[in-house]
């Protein structure tokens, strides 16, 4: 009679267990599926950080948006590529960090991409981007 | 009025070195903390960083967010328990090479010199100092550095229960490459 008891727990917690190491192993999931947060244009993005940056990192921190514009500068370093997206200003852009490296993306490229927020330096910053 | 000009000439140029800034707006930040239960690792690749030759100031700037971990949920803990990078978004070095002559950017070779200044971290400044390598190959200056610090410095508490697997001590590595501007 108690048999089976001990054998369903002992079952239930290597079940447990299981899902509770998987879920600390797993590495990130692509941007791919997940879903929009937020849908900007590279000046309303860029203006909500030069305005109030504290409220801005309240909303964004974090979230997927997605921006259109205009490709004025790609970068690569340390094996990623940055994407430059004009924001209408000289010095600031909306940077994208690609989550992979092989997309084809060229100066002056009108395209959209979403990224991860992770806030504003000189210019927005948004990381494992993937182009849409 | 031929001398004058001349001294115009070199004006203009003396100008020209005195505003040499070089950055980088992808400059790499990573760090390193070894337990004999875990290793944890995370790197940014998006640090900016902007250094004036001639005085030799330099400052650097992260974002935390922007640290990337291999394990999903290591970087949410590194982010809302330790870090608390809703408040304390970026990280920050103001400083300068101790010895800024010592850097020829007009001849090749290696440059190992020494950088003072103040590091921000989770809203804590700490003083620094430490060794940097500066390569120079022509029109490219590779500079690097590698600093220990101490997590109770910067106020990040380690709850006990995980204080075995997060080291006290983290190592801070810094890479860029800055272009020379003609």
């Amino acid at each position: 009679m108690r048999k089976p008891v001990v054998y369903i727990s002992l079952l239930l917690a290597l079940i447990i267990g299981y899902f509770a190491w998987t879920n600390a192993m797993a590495p990130h999931a692509s941007l791919a599926k997940s879903p929009i947060d937020f849908v900007l244009s590279p000046e309303e993005l860029l203006l909500a950080f030069e305005e109030d940056e504290e409220t801005a990192n309240k909303k964004y921190l974090d979230k997927v948006i997605e921006v259109s514009g205009k490709v004025v500068k790609t970068e690569e370093s340390n094996g990623k590529t940055s994407i430059y997206l004009d924001a209408n200003n000289p010095l600031s852009n909306i940077i994208f960090q690609l989550e992979k490296s092989e997309e084809e993306i060229k100066l002056g490229d009108q395209i959209k991409l979403k990224g991860i927020c992770t806030g504003y330096l000189l210019d927005v910053i948004l990381v494992r981007a993937i182009k849409i | 009025m031929k001398f004058y000009f001349f001294l115009f000439l070199m004006f203009l140029t003396s100008i020209e070195l005195d505003a040499q800034k070089l950055f980088s707006k992808t400059a790499q930040i990573s760090f390193f903390s070894s337990t004999p239960i875990e290793d944890i690792e995370a790197i940014s690749n998006t640090a900016n960083t902007v250094w004036d030759v001639e005085s030799g100031k330099m400052q650097w700037a992260v974002l935390i967010k922007s640290f990337e971990f291999e394990k999903a949920l290591m970087q949410e803990h590194f982010n809302e328990n330790y870090m608390e990078s809703s408040s304390f978004p970026k990280a920050t070095f103001k400083g300068a090479l101790v010895n800024p002559s010592q850097l020829n950017l007009d001849k090749n070779g290696n440059y190992e010199v020494d950088l003072k200044g103040k590091l921000t971290i989770h809203g804590e400044t700490q003083d620094i100092q430490c060794k940097a390598l500066f390569v120079v190959e022509g029109k490219r200056v590779n500079a690097s550095s590698s600093l220990v610090v101490l997590v109770e410095d910067f106020g990040i508490e380690i709850p006990s229960i995980v204080r075995e697997n997060i080291a006290k001590e983290i190592t801070i590595n810094v890479k860029v490459d800055y272009a020379i501007l003609d």
